[in-house]
């Protein structure tokens, strides 16, 4: 069959199914393994249908996501969070909107721990969402602001997309992980910034100011933060410090918080432990089935041949060097609300760049945007990775549409980012330039 | 019997996530003092299989797998069941798949004496087993699932 | 026109890459179009660590994956990528590899057996010591983190007292860069496309690794339905991409080891004597083949290719 025809077919195909509620690892699976039927041969498809799932379950790599969101519930259900959200609430009751502040400023920060953006997205839906309800914050903002800052992890170093970037295109890691230092506050400072408007204009998303605590109960509830603090410092010390990667920051988060947890309820593992530790497991089951889809179908549309066809079609219209930027952008955003991340940047990065290289573009510029580009693709729906995290770690009370409702604004905020990294390119350049 | 079934497994996937952290701690500790564990990759790499695919079922059961509902609300009754039938239909026969390449992969391995490439030499079958296992599982927990749905079905049909 | 497609273990800007890239096209070119060989690079059709599985279900025609991945299915082929300090030319490693395949019937066996035919093996610079720290003399590894892999790696980093710690490739530019690491064995081309002098600016000519890396591989059923003039054609290829390899990556390690130079890197020749008391505190590792592949009656064979191994290590190029 024609690969456009089976691209066009397959699409269609996923959104039918996701439509009348089939789950989404089912529906990318099936999708994909029927493209491969059709478009390839049936040994393909079964031949995939074989390794892959094994592949991505076996995956060293991965280990890091469910150990992650272990960790996190861990610290939601022995009752730390609970603690720490309390204290954001005496420190921040007179700001409007403070803890949306709190998630954006804490995302930015774990991010300096994770390199993964749906790892972000699950422990911040587990130690953040409860809270934000209870004070009465909105659920469908609440969902996207977790979803949307979840993203941070790919800009902020530790990140395997920089990495792969960097090694694909042939240019330095360190200068790329410098680059993003700025484009990284950047987006934290974008998203306060577009909060702080966004709860001015349609104040019913955030519950009414309280007068100022005075400051000794601020001193006091400090008091609170010691458990997650004390993590904190063990994981982001022990990578910063060398004692172990970033890779067994998962296993060391996990075990870590379980200790804290034990002097935190003086010895105790009723009720606590053994319920974590399930939930962990559907959470890390339900994101992994649809891993597993969006791999099957990613590949494909590899396998198949439809990226090539696509990448030609976009390189007949000859642009200059913002066009060209502005081109990669709406490319990528598009292919972005469909393809898994690392597949999208191995399988269109070794046609995107030489482009970008003939026409000169900066290639440590061209890293950052396309990693800010990577950042928005986990965010738009239909298959929006962080979108899924979100709604799986939030378990039955949000829905799908809840949580897009609730990424939008920050859907228009990155598009804002964007535009000034391609317009500045300094913002990217600066740093990295003047090391 | 199946919900049994599916409980003991979660409780395994969640013991299976528990030491995948303690090994990896352990690892750490020991790397520190100048003995890192032997084949915590390896280890770590089979217990995240059995984590992930015992819950599969288990998740099932408790409708934890992530679906889009955009359209699916503002249907008739019975609309929807039919279509939770069918999105059970497609469950199953996804996982029947995954579940009879699980198995073949399973025994292919245990005639080869498939192993990791890692300091342990670790056997790769019990990993694979667990794949198939966890896949059949969910099989069994979508055929009972349709039959639940097929005989509401029928009994909102009755006048 | 026969349609076979190519999973590659190698991202296509490498001098691998750069390989199976005219491989393909060649062979497109002398088959006269009937043969279209479609390469997708960077594990685009799966891992290397599936492109067994997928070659023997007939998912994929042809791959380029290392045999270390797959030590149960491919025992004594994938011992020279998993045995240390074996060799010290790439020369050697080439004619090791050629004579293996030449000469021990039960490595064509092993391959038989698992559904697939290999073609060439890519060449691999020697890996020497990447370091933060000089390393000049054995001593100087004693409590060094060292990046290891496979089962007989550790085994070389415990000899010289160095810590093994296993780690993914992505993650390697980060540990040396935070001390996650000390050490890594890698080569002058691979240090540079990494990017690892910019936070390891010391290598040690320690032969840490010498030996062959990912081979390329087809089914015997994408074989099969070549006809033998076609089969030869690919044959021949493969011959030539071979020797082609082998100039360009000898060639690349040339050009990057000036490169590493300039950039700031300092080369210490580890001296012959330090080499020579590490060698002895290894553990045999040669006899260990042996008598593993004795547990699994492949044990003339494995002693087969220890004589080879001895003769190309002898030969001095
Ligand atoms: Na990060
Ligand atoms: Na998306």
């Amino acid at each position: 069959m024609d690969e456009t025809v089976v691209g066009i077919i397959s699409v269609l195909g996923m959104l039918g199914l996701l439509i009348s509620g089939v789950p989404v690892g089912v529906t990318l699976s099936i999708v994909g393994v029927a493209g491969m039927y059709f478009g390839l041969s049936s040994s393909f498809a079964f031949g995939q249908l074989r390794s892959l799932p094994f592949s991505v379950s076996s995956n060293y790599a991965f280990a890091i996501l469910p150990l992650f969101v272990l960790m996190g519930i861990v610290a939601e259900r022995s009752g730390m969070t609970v603690k720490l959200f309390d204290a954001a609430h005496v420190w921040l009751r007179s700001v409007r909107g403070g803890l949306y502040q709190v998630v954006i400023a804490g995302s930015a920060m774990f991010a300096a721990i994770s390199g993964s953006t749906v790892v972000n997205a699950i422990v911040f839906t587990r130690m953040a969402f409860p809270e934000m309800i209870r004070h009465g914050y909105s659920r469908s903002l609440s969902l996207g602001c977790i979803a949307s800052a979840g993203s941070f992890a790919a800009m902020i170093p530790p990140s395997a997309t920089m990495v792969i970037y960097a090694i694909m295109t042939e240019q330095s890691v360190g200068q790329l992980l410098l680059a993003g230092i700025i484009p990284g506050i950047l987006s934290a400072v974008a998203y306060a910034l577009g909060i702080m408007i966004l709860v001015r204009v349609a104040p019913g998303l955030a519950p009414a100011t309280l007068p100022a605590h005075p400051m000794k109960d601020k001193l006091r509830a400090l008091t609170w933060v010691w458990p997650v603090a004390l993590l904190f410092v063990i994981v982001m010390g022990g990578i910063y410090g060398g004692l172990f990667p970033p890779s067994a920051a998962g296993a060391v988060g996990a075990t870590g918080i379980i200790l804290i947890a034990l002097l935190f309820t003086r010895g105790s593992l009723k009720g606590w432990l053994y319920p974590s530790l399930q939930e962990a497991a559907y959470i890390s089951c339900t994101i992994f089935i649809i891993l597993i889809g969006g791999l099957l179908f990613s590949r494909m549309l590899v396998a198949v041949g439809i990226i090539p066809e696509l990448v030609a079609f976009f390189r007949s219209f000859e642009l200059g060097p913002i066009g060209f930027l502005i081109g990669v952008s709406i490319f990528l955003i598009i292919l972005g609300c469909f393809l898994d991340t690392t597949s999208m940047l191995v399988v269109t990065l070794p046609f995107l760049f030489p482009i970008s290289q003939e026409i000169g573009v900066n290639p440590i510029w061209f890293g950052i945007i396309v990693v800010k580009l990577i950042e928005i693709s986990v965010i738009t729906p239909p298959i929006g990775l962080n979108l899924f995290a979100v709604q799986s770690a939030a378990g039955p009370e949000a829905s799908f549409s809840e949580i897009v409702r609730g990424v939008m604004p920050f859907l228009l905020i990155e598009l804002v980012v964007l535009a000034l990294l391609i317009a500045v390119p300094g913002l990217s350049l600066w740093i990295p330039n003047s090391i | 019997m199946i919900a049994n079934l599916n409980r003991y497994a979660a409780t395994l996937a969640g013991i299976a996530l528990l030491l995948m952290a303690i090994v990896g701690a352990l690892d750490v500790v020991g790397a520190t003092t100048g003995r890192p564990l032997v084949g915590t990759h390896e280890i770590t790499e089979t217990l995240m299989v059995i984590a992930i695919f015992m819950a599969l079922a288990s998740a099932q059961q408790r409708n934890a797998h992530i679906r889009v509902e955009l359209f699916t609300r503002q249907l008739s009754p019975s609309l929807q069941v039919a279509l939770s039938v069918f999105a059970l239909v497609c469950s199953l026969a996804c996982f029947a798949l995954i579940a009879y390449f699980g198995w073949s992969s399973t025994l292919r391995s245990i005639s080869t004496g498939e192993f990791r490439q890692g300091q342990l030499g670790f056997p790769v079958w019990p990993a694979r087993m667990a794949l198939a296992l966890g896949s059949t599982l969910m099989v069994l927990q979508c055929l009972r699932e349709i039959f639940v749905g097929l005989t509401t079905r029928s009994r909102a049909e009755q006048p | 026109q026969t349609v076979l497609n190519f999973n590659s273990q190698v991202l296509e800007s490498t001098v691998s890459g750069k390989v199976e890239k005219w491989f393909a096209e060649e062979v497109t070119k002398r088959t006269n179009g009937e043969v279209k060989i479609k390469v997708f690079f960077g594990e685009g059709l799966g891992r290397a660590t599936e492109s067994l599985s997928l070659m023997s279900d007939g998912a994929v025609d042809l791959a380029s994956m290392s045999a270390g991945f797959y030590p149960a299915e491919l025992p004594l082929t994938s011992a020279p990528n998993s045995i240390p300090m074996a060799l010290s030319t790439v020369s050697q490693s080439m004619q090791l590899m050629t004579r293996l395949l030449n000469e021990v019937p039960a490595i064509r066996e092993e391959h038989k057996q698992n559904g697939i035919r290999a073609l060439f093996f890519h060449n691999l610079n020697p890996y020497y010591l990447v370091s933060t720290s000089p390393l000049t003399k054995l001593s100087d590894l004693n409590g060094k983190k060292m990046r290891t892999w496979g089962s007989e790696m550790p085994k070389l980093a415990a000899a010289a007292g160095a810590i093994p710690v296993t780690l993914g490739l992505a993650e390697l530019y980060e540990s040396l860069s935070r001390g996650g690491i000390d050490v890594a064995p890698f080569s002058y081309d691979y240090v540079r496309d990494y990017r690892l002098y910019e936070v390891a600016p010391h290598i040690s000519t320690v032969p840490a690794f010498v030996g062959p890396t990912g081979g390329v591989w087809i089914s015997e059923a994408a074989w099969s339905r070549l006809s033998p003039e076609q089969q030869d054609i690919v044959n021949q290829v493969a011959e030539e991409a071979l020797q082609r390899d082998y100039d360009e990556v000898t060639g690349a390690a040339d050009v990057a080891r000036e490169y590493l130079e300039q950039n700031g890197v300092t080369i210490h020749e580890f001296p012959e004597e330090e080499l020579a008391k590490w060698r002895d505190a290894n553990p045999d590792f040669f006899a260990d083949f042996v008598s593993s592949m004795t547990a699994s009656g492949k044990g003339d064979a494995a002693e087969h290719m220890v004589r080879i191994w001895e003769e190309v290590r002898g030969s001095g190029e």
